[in-house]
C-alpha cells in the first residue's frame, strides 16, 4: 500500500547574516563566506515572496548586478545558470564564483552600488509545519496540488532538497517511490523555477500529472 | 471590536490562517510580553492593538506593557529618536539621567515574567539589566532606520541594546549590527481596519462627491502629511505637466497641521501652488478620517507617494492594497514595497513622476497589471497575518536557538 503524501507548509523568517556587498568583488567574497541557507535564500526566495509574479531574473545576485551595478553582461550570465543542473548548493556556489571570477578578470568592474543600495546577505529560517491536506493516490495528489498554499509548493519542491540526501524534491520522490511514476518525477524535476512563477509551476505540475494520466489511460 | 483570526481567511487565505494555527499549537501558554511607550497613536501601538488579541486567541499568554515617563522623559526620547536617525543632537548628562531614572522606575513597576520579552524602540530599551533578565529571551524591536545614526546617540544606546539576545529591524537597510542575531520583520497593515477594508462603490462615490471630485475623470491622489519630504509641491508640478495631455484631477489629502507649525507652512505653500485650479483638491482631514482616506484611494486612477526621504513608508502598502497602480519615490522602504514595473513604479524626479503618470494613463492594461501585482505583493508580504506568523516563527527560533530549515518534528526536542 503506497504511503500517503502529507503536505507541509513552510513559515519563513529572514535573518541578516552580517555580510554586505557594494561591488562585484565584495559580492564574490560574500558568496564565498555566506552559508548554504543564505545562498538558498537569494536563489529562491523571490518565488516564495511573489508566488503570483515572474521577475527576470529571480536570482537576487543577477537582479542586483543588473539593476543596481548596471552590469548587464554579468547579470545575464548569472541569470542564465540553470538551477536544475546544479545538484547541490555547493555546485551552485561554484558556478556563481566561477562566473564572477572570470568576469572580474576580463572586465574592470569599478562600479559601486549607490548609497543604501548594497547587497545585504540574508538567510531564510523556515519552520515547517503540517497542514490538514494529504494525498493517498494520484487524483487526490492533483487535487491537493491545486488547493494547497504557495508555501507548501515552495517547501516540497525547493526547500525539501535541503534536507533530503538524494537530490530529489519531495513530490518527485513520492511519485517515483510510491507510484512508480519515474517519467512524471523526472519531468517534475526538470521544471525550471528561473523561468516561471510559483503559480506557473503549480499549473505545470497539474499539467504533467494530467498528461501522465492520459498516457496511462490510453 | 477586535477581529478574530478566522475573519482574515477572506483576505489572507485559508492556508495562511491554518499555517498560523499550526505554528501556534506548538506555543500554547508561551508567555510573550510586548513592551513599548504608548498605547495610542503611531504605527507600533496600532499594530500591537491588533496583534496581542490575536496571539491570545491562539493560546499564547501575550500581554502588552507600557512604560511610564513624564514630559521630560518623552522630550529626551524624542531627541534620541531623531539623533538615531542621523540628526545632530547632543545628549547632555541631564538628558541621560532623565532617561536612566525612568528606566529604573519602570524596572521596579513592571514584572518581566515572559518567555519572550519584546521591547519596542529606544524608549524602554534600558529595562534589560542582569537583574531583570531572568529566564526570558529578550528581543529589541527597532522600528527606526539606524543605518546612519548620530555617533553620540548610538554610542549611548549601543551598550544597552547589545545585551539583547536578538534584534528585529523592518529592513536590512535599517540594520546596525550589534547582536548575535538580526531578524527582518517589516511592518504590516490590517486589511480589515477602516483604513483598508473593502468599501462599496456607493461609499467611494459618496466620499468623492462630498469633496467635489468628479468620478468620471481620472483622479491622481497622494495621501500624506504636509511635509517637505513628501514633496507635495513636486506632485503639483508633475500634475501640471500631465494636465497638458490628460484631463486629470489631483487630490492631496493630509492632516490638518493645526499643531504642527512646519506642516502649516508647507500647507500654505501647497495652497498657493494650487492657486485657483479647481481640479486640485487640497484636503485637510482629521486623524480619524480612515474611511474617507480609504475611499479617496479606492476612487483614484493612480496613487502617488512621491517622497524624497522616507522611513518604511507603510502608506505605500495601504495604497497598493487598494488595487490601484502606485508611483513612489525610490527612497527608504518604498523600494521594498514597489518593485519597479512589477508591483508599481519607482521615480527619482518630478519629470519621472510626470512621465510615468502619463504612461499609466495611456496604458490602462499595464496599469491594471501593476495594480493587481501590487495587491498580491501586499497580500503575501505586508498583511497583519504575515506579521503575526513572523512573531510565532521568531518565538520558535529564538527559544530553541534553531536556524535554517527547522522541521516541526525537531521542535519536540526543545522545550517551548
Amino acid at each position: 500500500m503506497p504511503a500517503a503524501f502529507l503536505f507541509k507548509a513552510s513559515s519563513k523568517l529572514p535573518e541578516f547574516v552580517g555580510i554586505k556587498a557594494g561591488t562585484v568583488a565584495e559580492l564574490e567574497e560574500g558568496i564565498r563566506r555566506a552559508d548554504n541557507a543564505s545562498l538558498f535564500h537569494h536563489t529562491f526566495h523571490f518565488l516564495y515572496d511573489h508566488p503570483f509574479a515572474r521577475r527576470q531574473p529571480p536570482s537576487d545576485f543577477a537582479y542586483w548586478v543588473g539593476t543596481i551595478l548596471l552590469d548587464h553582461g554579468l547579470a545575464e550570465r548569472l541569470a542564465a545558470i540553470t538551477i536544475g543542473q546544479c545538484a547541490t548548493l555547493a555546485s551552485l556556489r561554484e558556478r556563481l564564483l566561477r562566473i564572477l571570477e572570470e568576469h572580474r578578470r576580463s572586465h574592470e568592474c569599478r562600479t559601486s552600488s549607490p548609497d543604501g543600495m548594497d547587497f545585504f546577505f540574508m538567510r531564510s529560517n523556515s519552520v515547517v509545519v503540517p497542514t490538514s491536506r494529504q494525498a493517498t493516490d494520484l487524483p487526490s495528489f492533483a487535487e491537493a496540488i491545486e488547493s494547497v498554499g504557495p508555501s507548501s509548493i515552495y517547501h516540497h519542491l525547493f526547500e525539501s532538497k535541503l534536507s533530503r540526501q538524494d537530490g530529489r524534491n519531495d513530490f518527485s520522490a513520492w511519485l517515483e517511490d510510491e507510484w512508480n511514476q519515474s517519467t512524471a518525477a523526472r519531468r517534475l524535476e526538470a521544471l525550471d523555477p528561473f523561468l516561471m512563477s510559483l503559480g506557473d509551476i503549480r499549473r505545470g505540475i497539474l499539467g504533467l500529472l494530467e498528461s501522465e494520466r492520459r498516457t496511462r489511460a490510453a | 471590536m477586535p477581529h478574530r483570526l478566522e475573519d482574515y481567511v477572506q483576505v489572507a487565505g485559508r492556508d495562511v490562517v491554518e499555517e498560523i494555527r499550526s505554528l501556534a499549537a506548538r506555543l500554547e501558554g508561551f508567555r510573550v510580553r510586548h513592551i513599548n511607550s504608548t498605547a495610542v497613536g503611531g504605527g507600533v501601538a496600532e499594530i500591537l492593538n491588533r496583534m496581542v488579541p490575536l496571539m491570545r486567541e491562539l493560546g499564547l499568554d501575550a500581554t502588552w506593557e507600557l512604560i511610564r515617563g513624564g514630559e521630560q522623559f518623552f522630550a529626551v526620547t524624542k531627541s534620541m529618536h531623531n539623533a538615531l536617525q542621523g540628526t545632530a543632537v547632543a545628549l547632555s548628562p541631564e538628558m541621560i539621567r532623565i532617561y536612566e531614572d525612568a528606566q529604573e522606575e519602570n524596572r521596579r513597576r513592571l514584572s518581566f515574567d515572559g518567555d519572550l520579552n519584546i521591547v519596542h524602540d529606544p524608549q524602554p530599551a534600558g529595562l534589560l539589566t542582569p537583574q531583570t533578565r531572568g529566564q526570558a529571551r529578550w528581543i529589541w524591536r527597532c522600528h527606526i532606520d539606524l543605518s546612519r545614526p548620530n555617533p553620540e546617540a548610538w554610542g549611548f544606546l549601543r551598550p544597552i541594546v547589545s545585551a539583547y539576545d536578538a534584534g528585529i529591524f523592518s529592513s536590512p537597510k535599517f540594520v546596525k549590527d550589534f547582536v548575535a542575531r538580526t531578524f527582518i520583520i517589516p511592518p504590516s497593515i490590517d486589511p480589515l481596519s477602516d483604513k483598508n477594508r473593502d468599501l462599496s462603490e456607493s461609499e467611494v462615490r459618496q466620499v468623492l462627491e462630498t469633496h467635489r471630485i468628479d468620478p468620471s475623470r481620472p483622479v491622481v491622489t497622494q495621501v500624506s502629511r504636509f511635509d517637505a519630504f513628501k514633496d507635495p509641491l513636486g506632485v503639483i508640478a508633475a500634475y501640471r505637466e500631465v494636465k497638458k495631455a490628460f484631463d486629470v484631477q489631483l487630490v492631496l489629502a493630509g492632516g490638518s497641521a493645526d499643531d504642527d507649525p512646519e506642516g502649516a507652512a508647507i500647507l500654505a505653500q501647497v495652497r498657493e501652488a494650487a492657486g485657483q485650479d479647481r481640479d486640485i483638491h487640497v484636503l485637510c482631514l482629521p486623524p480619524t478620517a480612515h474611511v474617507q482616506i480609504n475611499a479617496l484611494q479606492r476612487g483614484s486612477t493612480i496613487i502617488l507617494q512621491k517622497s524624497t526621504k522616507e522611513g518604511f513608508g507603510l502608506t505605500v502598502a495601504e495604497a497598493l492594497w487598494k488595487g490601484r497602480p502606485v508611483i513612489g519615490g525610490a527612497v527608504g522602504g518604498i523600494t521594498l514595497q514597489i518593485k519597479h514595473q512589477l508591483t508599481g513604479i519607482l521615480v527619482n524626479s518630478v519629470d519621472g513622476a510626470a512621465y510615468y503618470l502619463k504612461y499609466l494613463l495611456a496604458n490602462p492594461a499595464f496599469a491594471a497589471q501593476l495594480a493587481q501585482n501590487g495587491r498580491e505583493h501586499v497580500r503575501q508580504n505586508y498583511l497583519l497575518t504575515r506579521h503575526l506568523r513572523d512573531y510565532l516563527v521568531l518565538a520558535v527560533l529564538v527559544h530553541t536557538g534553531a536556524h535554517g530549515l527547522v522541521p516541526v518534528e525537531e521542535l519536540s526536542r526543545h522545550r517551548i
